[in-house]
């Protein structure tokens, strides 16, 4: 598995999409400042989310609400960082496909995806048990926390990817 | 002047170990991205209501009052961790263009949150809720994404200058 990978790694390297981002200078920073301009809208959406599943902010509003105006964005964002991240991969896929610090970034990706779209569903399902004192308060504090861990680990597994050995 | 501050600050005991332990700058850079992350969203959170496009069912006063404390919170901490970034590279970072242009954006979003708290937000109270917000509002929130944009950018650029 692991030799099939670097095959295509290597393969991937010797593309001329792959050669034309190595060689222009700009392209890598500008994708990764689109990258992180994109996080940026996931971590204010999401902190504000959870912030009010724990009960610091909007306590006049309910879940509901505060699921509808924020997370859109965060899918908004998770189409950006994706497109953004294949071109950063595309230009060094061994930097990241050979690299287990890359590797489980996209575990917490895909958790943090499932997490929040679950929840997106649960709640747009019922409404009314949402609402601004919700019966299962402590669950809604369970998913605050374990999204904010999530999104932490994930951003701090993309810083590095760039210090660790990759193969 | 500026050579010399940055030297003395780079030959500090805390300075030479960011500098040359394995782990003592990229766990600052991490904790740093994660603190600038956090300011630029929820700016966007506030910026995206004072241009009257998103939130605009919920009180301007009311999302200033509930989003800005995380933001002063993270921008002490990311200024905290990037002061001890630029103290293990002082000397190199105060001559390096896109760290210039960075503290420079700083400055402007910090000049265009005072001009703004001075002037459009002292009428606040006249357009919290239910009306469009001033035109003086909307340039100051336009300005403050494109301030905060132009400091991510300069701030992901300054890792390909100095190394």
């Amino acid at each position: 598995m692991e030799q099939a990978i670097a095959a295509f790694c290597d393969w991937l390297s010797a593309t001329p999409i792959s050669l034309t981002i190595q060689s222009v200078l700009w392209i890598i920073p500008v994708i990764q400042s689109i990258h992180i301009i994109a996080v940026t809208l996931i971590v204010g959406a999401v902190l504000m989310v959870d912030m009010k599943l724990l009960g610091v902010v909007g306590r006049d509003m309910p879940i509901s609400g505060a699921t509808r105006r924020f997370l859109p964005w965060v899918w908004v964002a998770v189409v950006v960082l994706l497109l953004t991240g294949s071109v950063l991969t595309v230009a060094e896929p061994r930097r990241e496909l050979i690299n287990n610090v890359f590797r489980l970034k996209m575990l917490l990706v895909l958790a943090a995806c499932a997490l929040t779209g679950g929840f997106q569903i649960i709640v747009s399902r019922n409404a009314e048990a949402w609402g601004d004192q919700p019966s299962n308060q402590w669950s809604a504090r369970a998913v605050a926390i374990i999204s904010l861990a999530l999104w932490v680990g994930i951003i701090m597994c993309g810083r590095w990817i760039a210090y660790v050995e990759h193969g | 002047m500026l050579q010399t501050v940055a030297q003395w600050l780079q030959d500090t005991a805390l300075a030479q170990w960011i500098a040359t332990s394995a782990v003592g700058f990229p766990w600052i850079e991490t904790f740093h991205v994660i603190f600038i992350t956090t300011v630029v969203g929820t700016i966007t959170v506030v910026d995206l209501r004072l241009l009257n496009l998103t939130s605009t069912r919920r009180s301007v006063s009311q999302i200033t009052s509930e989003v800005l404390p995380f933001t002063w919170c993270a921008f002490a901490l990311a200024a905290l961790t990037g002061g001890l970034l630029f103290m293990s590279k002082a000397t190199e970072y105060v001559d390096d263009f896109p760290f210039r242009m960075k503290m420079l954006l700083l400055a402007c979003a910090g000049l265009n949150m005072v001009v703004f708290h001075f002037t459009a937000a002292r009428g606040v109270a006249s357009w919290d809720q239910g009306v469009d917000t001033p035109r003086a509002a909307k340039i100051a929130a336009a300005l403050s994404l494109l301030f905060w944009t132009g400091i991510i950018v300069f701030g992901r650029w300054i890792g390909f200058t100095v190394r």
